[in-house]
C-alpha cells in the first residue's frame, strides 16, 4: 500500500444525497460512469477472471491437482511461517510506534513518521538487495556467517527479514493518524480514575484502535503473503525450501505449467479477494463506531 | 480537603503560561477559576490533577497540606471532569462510572455486588436513574456531564476538578445544570475547583472567584467582592460591563464627576451612570444615540458632547419612562459609583 | 531524529515505546538501507559513473522513467472519473467497484504479471484482437505500461476520493448563483481544489512504478536495451554476482525515489494550504 495515501479509516464519512448544485447532467453522468466501468473491466476484472480462467482450463480435476504437489504444499507452509512472523512484529512495532507518536510531544517527530513510511518508497527489489549486502556471502557479515554455518541469504530467515522490510509501515501508517485524532483524553482520564499505564492501554486505548489495528492487519498480512520482489532477491529460488507461493507461481510459469502456475495464482488471488472483503468490512465498522461516538 | 498550589510556574517554549501562581483553595470551597483563553487557568487545573507537570524547580501543589507535587493522577485522589468529558466510548455508563474500581489492585477492589450498587448510588445522586447500559454516544449533552462527573465521583475524590464543566452545552442547560452543580456541591462538600470563562456562571454559584490573566492571578474574593471592588483595571472590564472614560472628558472640572483619577481613566458600569435631564450644570452633556428597551432594564447608547466619547448607560425601565427620552435628546450624565487603579474608592 | 522529552508526562511509556520504534526502525530500515550507499562509496567514482551510465542502464532508465510517467498520466486522466464517479454518482454495485479498486494493493505483483500477460499475449483475450492491429502489447514496452498502470491505479483514485467527498457543496451553489454553467463551476472551483491531491496521486503511482518489478517482469519480455526496466536490470547484476553494479543502480533508484517522497511531502504541504490552522 502507498506511501502516504490517506487511510479511508481517517477519512470515511457518510454523506447526504448531493444538493441540486452538485448534480451534472444526466448524459454527463451516463457517459462517466460508462467509461469508468469500461476502464475498470479492462484493468481490473479482466485480469481476476483471467487467473480462474487460465486455471481451470483444463478442468477442475487438473486445477486441483496442483495443490496435490508436494512443492505446492511447502510454499504454502513456508508462505504461512514468513507473514506469522512478519506480521505480529510489525503490529507490535506499529502500535509502540503510534503510542509514542500520538501520545508525546517530542522534537523530530514528522521526521520519523517519515522514516517510517520510508519502505514504501524502496522498490521491492532494493529491498533485496540490502539485505543481499549485509547478509550475503560477499555481505558486512557474510564470512561470519559462513564460519558459524548461519544461512539467512537464500534461505528461510532472508525472506522473513525481508517481507518484514516490504510490510514495516502498514500497521503504524494507520495507527499513528488515528490515534493522533482520538487525542488523550481518555487516557487522562482513565489515569486520574488510578489506572496504570498497561490497564489504560488494555481498557482505554486498545479498545478504541482495534478497528484500525486489525485494518493495518489485514493490509500487512496480505501484503507479506503475496511479496515477490524482495523476496525474489534473497530467496534463491530452492524448489520446496525456500519458494513462498508468489515465487512457487513464477517456477511453474516458466516452466511452461501454465494451468499449475494459475491455480496456485487463484489461490492468492482468493486471498487479495478476501482480503478486500475484510478490509470493506473493517471500513463500514469502524466507520460506524466513528459515527456513533461523535 | 485544602488545595494549595506554591509558586507555580509553567512554560511553553518562550510563552508563560503561568508565571508564578499561588492559590489557597480553602476546605468545601467551590471555587471558580474565571479568565479568557490562554490566561493558563486550565493549565493550572491540569497541574493541579497531575496531568500536567509544573516547570521543573518551580513550586509544589499540597492536599491538605501534603505534598503531592511527585505523585501521578492516579494517585492524588483528584476527580477530573474534562471539557468534553472524555468519556469511554466503548464502555457502557456502568462501566464507565465502574471504571476506578475496576482498575483498583485486587484486594482493594470492591466485590461486585458493593460495586454495583455504588454505580447505581452515584446514577441516582447525579439523577440519571436507570441509564447504566446507555453507551455515552446515546445520551445529551447533559447527561454526558453528569456521567463524567459520577465517573470522577466514584474514586471518591479527596478535590473534585471541573475544566470548563459547562463549556459543551447549549445556554439554557448550561443555566440548569449550574444551579444543580451548586445544590449538588452542598450536597457532598467536596472542595471543588472549576474553570470557566463565562463570568455570570462563576459569580453566579462559586463561593470564591480566583480571576487569572495571562498566567497571573488578578484578584481572589467571593463574587460580590470582585464585583464591587475590583482589584485591578483587567478585573473591572472583564467581570460586569464596564465603560472606561478618559478623566478630562469624565471630570471636567466637575465636582460630581469626582476626582481625576492618576492612571488618567475612570472605570464605570452602565448602571451606575445617572442620566438626568440638560437643566443645571452637574454632569456631563451627552446626546442619546441609541436606546433599547427589550428587556428588564434599557441600555442606553450615548455620545459624549465635548469628547465625543461612547458611553453605555442602564436605567430602569421606569426612569426611561419618567424621562420620557428620544434618539438625539441632549441630557446629563452623573457617576454614581466609579473606579480608578491609583486607590480603589467609590464616589 | 527524535530527542529524549524534557517534560514529564502523565502517561507512561514514552521511553521503552520511542526506544523501541527507534531501535526496530534501525535494524530493519536504516541500517541496511545505508549498507547501498556505504557499498556505493566504496567505489572510485569512475567505476560507479560507468556503472549507471552504461547504455543498458541507460536504456532502463528510459524505459523505467517514460512509462513510469505515461502510466501515471493514463491513471490521472481515468483515476479522475472514477473517483468522481464512485463519489458522486450511485449506481447498482458502486460499493464492489468501489472495493475492487484496491485490488492491485491486494493482489500480488507476480498474480498480476501472469494474469495481465495471458491478457495480452498474442493469443489472450485482448491480444489477438491487438496484435492483427499492429500493437502487440506482451513482450513489448507496451506492456510495461499496462502493468504499471494496473498498479497505479488505486493511488490517484484514493487520494482523489476523500478531496472530492470533503467538496463543500455552497461552493458550488454559490457559483451557480454567480450564473456559472456547471463546466465552468468544475474548471474554475473544483478542479483546481483537486490539481494537487491529482499530482500528489500521480507521484504516488509514478514512485510504486519506478520500483514495479513482479507485474512487469513477466509482460515485458526482459530484452535488454528494449523491455529491460531497471528493477529486473538489479536482479540480472545481482545474478551475475555484479554486486557493484547493482548498488551503483540501486542508490541511483534510491535518490529519486527519496527525491519523489520529498516531492510528495511539499505536494502534500501545498494541497492543505488553503485549510485553516
Amino acid at each position: 500500500m502507498p506511501a502516504a495515501v490517506a487511510s479511508p479509516l481517517t477519512t470515511a464519512g457518510s454523506r447526504n444525497p448531493l444538493p441540486r448544485a452538485s448534480r451534472d447532467a444526466a448524459w454527463v453522468r451516463w457517459t462517466l460512469t460508462a467509461v469508468a466501468l469500461v476502464f475498470l473491466a479492462f484493468f481490473l476484472a479482466l485480469p481476476l477472471a483471467a487467473v480462474f480462467a487460465e486455471g481451470l482450463r483444463r478442468g477442475v480435476a487438473a486445477y486441483f491437482a496442483s495443490f496435490r504437489d508436494t512443492d505446492a504444499l511447502a510454499a504454502i507452509r513456508l508462505t504461512l511461517l514468513t507473514a506469522a512472523i512478519a506480521v505480529p512484529a510489525n503490529a507490535v512495532f506499529g502500535v509502540a510506534a503510534a503510542w509514542a507518536i500520538a501520545k508525546f510531544p517530542f522534537r523530530g517527530k514528522s521526521l520519523l513518521i517519515t522514516l517510517i513510511d520510508l519502505p514504501f518508497a524502496v522498490s521491492p527489489v532494493i529491498a533485496g538487495l540490502v539485505y543481499v549486502l549485509i547478509f550475503g556471502a560477499n555481505g558486512w557479515f557474510g564470512s561470519w556467517l559462513i564460519d558459524h554455518d548461519v544461512r539467512i541469504i537464500f534461505a528461510v530467515p532472508g525472506i522473513i527479514i525481508a517481507t518484514t522490510f516490504v510490510t514495516f509501515p502498514f500497521v503504524a501508517r494507520e495507527l499513528i493518524p488515528l490515534m493522533q485524532a482520538q487525542g488523550n483524553d481518555e487516557e487522562y482520564a482513565a489515569a486520574t480514575l488510578g489506572a496504570s499505564g498497561w490497564q489504560t492501554f488494555w481498557r482505554v486505548t486498545l479498545p478504541n484502535i482495534k478497528w484500525g489495528l486489525l485494518y493495518g492487519i489485514i493490509l500487512c498480512n496480505a501484503r507479506a503473503m503475496g511479496e515477490f520482489g524482495a523476496v525474489s532477491v534473497v530467496s534463491g529460488h530452492i524448489r520446496g525450501e525456500t519458494d513462498t507461493l508468489p515465487l512457487h507461481v513464477e517456477i511453474l510459469y516458466n516452466e511452461y505449467n501454465f494451468v499449475g502456475s494459475f491455480a496456485v495464482a487463484s489461490l492468492l488471488t482468493l486471498l487479495a479477494l478476501v482480503t478486500l472483503v475484510l478490509k470493506t468490512i473493517v471500513e463500514w465498522r469502524h466507520a460506524a463506531s466513528r459515527s456513533a461516538s461523535t | 480537603m485544602s488545595i494549595e498550589a506554591q509558586n507555580i510556574r509553567r512554560a511553553f517554549g518562550t510563552f508563560a503560561a503561568l508565571a508564578g501562581v499561588d492559590l489557597k483553595v480553602e476546605p468545601g470551597k467551590l471555587v471558580a477559576l474565571l479568565g479568557p483563553s490562554g490566561s493558563g487557568k486550565t493549565t493550572l487545573l491540569r497541574i493541579i490533577a497531575g496531568l500536567e507537570f509544573a516547570d521543573p524547580g518551580s513550586g509544589r501543589i499540597l492536599f491538605d497540606g501534603e505534598d503531592v507535587t511527585d505523585l501521578p493522577p492516579g494517585r492524588r485522589k483528584v476527580g477530573f471532569v474534562f471539557q468534553h468529558y472524555a468519556l469511554f466510548r466503548h464502555l457502557t455508563v456502568f462501566e464507565n462510572i465502574a471504571f476506578g474500581l475496576r482498575v483498583r489492585r485486587r484486594r482493594e477492589r470492591p466485590p461486585e455486588r458493593e460495586l454495583a450498587d455504588r454505580v447505581r448510588h452515584l446514577l441516582d445522586l447525579v439523577q440519571l436513574p436507570g441509564l447504566e447500559a446507555r453507551y455515552p454516544h446515546q445520551l445529551s449533552g447533559g447527561q454526558r456531564q453528569r456521567v463524567a462527573l459520577a465517573r470522577a465521583l466514584a474514586v471518591e475524590p479527596r478535590v473534585l476538578l471541573l475544566d470548563e464543566p459547562f463549556g459543551a452545552l447549549d445556554a439554557k442547560v448550561r443555566r440548569e445544570l449550574r444551579r444543580w452543580l451548586r445544590r449538588f456541591h452542598d450536597e457532598i462538600n467536596v472542595t471543588t475547583l472549576f474553570v470557566t470563562h463565562d463570568q455570570e456562571e462563576a459569580l453566579e454559584i462559586a463561593d470564591e472567584v480566583v480571576i487569572m490573566n495571562q498566567g497571573r492571578i488578578e484578584q481572589v474574593g467571593t463574587p460580590q467582592e470582585v464585583y464591587d471592588r475590583p482589584a485591578t483595571p483587567f478585573v473591572h472590564q472583564f467581570v460586569g460591563n464596564v465603560n472606561i472614560l478618559r478623566a478630562p472628558a469624565a471630570g471636567g472640572g466637575d465636582a460630581s464627576f469626582g476626582r481625576v483619577m492618576r492612571d488618567g481613566r475612570i472605570y464605570v458600569r452602565p448602571q451606575d451612570i445617572e442620566i438626568v435631564p440638560h437643566e443645571g450644570r452637574d454632569g456631563l452633556s451627552a446626546i442619546v444615540r441609541h436606546i433599547h428597551a427589550a428587556g428588564p432594564q434599557a441600555r442606553l447608547t450615548l455620545e459624549q458632547v465635548q469628547s465625543r466619547e461612547v458611553v453605555e448607560a442602564e436605567i430602569s425601565r421606569p426612569e426611561l419612562g419618567a424621562l420620557n427620552l428620544r434618539v438625539n435628546d441632549l441630557v446629563r450624565l452623573r457617576l454614581r459609583q466609579a473606579h480608578s487603579f491609583d486607590d480603589s474608592y467609590a464616589i | 531524529m527524535a530527542t529524549a522529552r524534557t517534560r514529564r508526562s502523565a502517561l507512561p511509556g514514552f521511553g521503552i515505546t520511542l526506544g523501541f520504534t527507534l531501535a526496530y526502525l534501525g535494524l530493519i530500515v536504516l541500517i541496511p538501507l545505508s549498507a547501498t550507499f556505504i557499498r556505493a562509496a566504496g567505489m572510485d567514482w569512475g567505476s560507479f559513473w560507468a556503472a549507471v551510465t552504461s547504455p543498458r542502464v541507460l536504456a532502463a532508465y528510459r524505459l523505467s522513467f517514460g512509462a513510469s510517467l505515461a502510466a501515471g498520466a493514463v491513471n490521472m486522466v481515468f483515476g479522475l472519473i472514477v473517483a468522481w464517479v464512485l463519489t458522486r454518482y450511485p449506481f447498482p454495485g458502486r460499493r464492489v467497484v468501489d472495493a475492487l479498486v484496491d485490488l492491485p494493493f491486494a493482489l500480488p505483483t507476480a498474480v498480476a504479471g501472469i494474469a495481465l500477460t495471458s491478457i495480452y499475449a498474442p493469443n489472450g483475450w485482448i491480444g489477438r484482437w491487438l496484435a492483427p492491429l499492429g500493437f502487440p502489447v506482451a513482450f513489448t514496452r507496451l506492456g510495461v505500461f499496462v502493468a504499471l498502470t494496473f498498479i497505479g491505479l488505486p493511488f490517484v483514485v484514493r487520494t482523489l476520493q476523500p478531496v472530492i467527498q470533503e467538496l463543500q457543496p455552497e461552493m458550488e451553489e454559490s457559483a451557480a448563483s454567480l450564473g456559472a454553467t456547471r463546466w465552468q463551476t468544475f474548471r474554475r472551483v473544483l478542479l483546481p481544489e483537486l490539481v494537487p491531491p491529482l499530482l500528489t496521486g500521480f507521484a504516488l503511482a509514478f514512485a510504486r512504478a519506478l520500483g514495479e518489478y513482479g507485474s512487469v517482469v513477466f509482460i515485458s519480455g526482459n530484452m535488454p536495451m528494449r523491455t529491460e526496466i531497471v528493477p529486473l536490470l538489479i536482479i540480472t547484476k545481482l545474478e551475475q554476482y555484479d554486486y557493484s553494479g547493482a548498488t551503483a543502480i540501486a542508490v541511483v533508484m534510491l535518490v529519486s525515489s527519496f527525491l519523489l517522497l520529498l516531492l510528495i511531502n511539499l505536494l502534500q504541504k501545498w494541497s492543505r494550504r488553503f485549510q485553516a490552522v
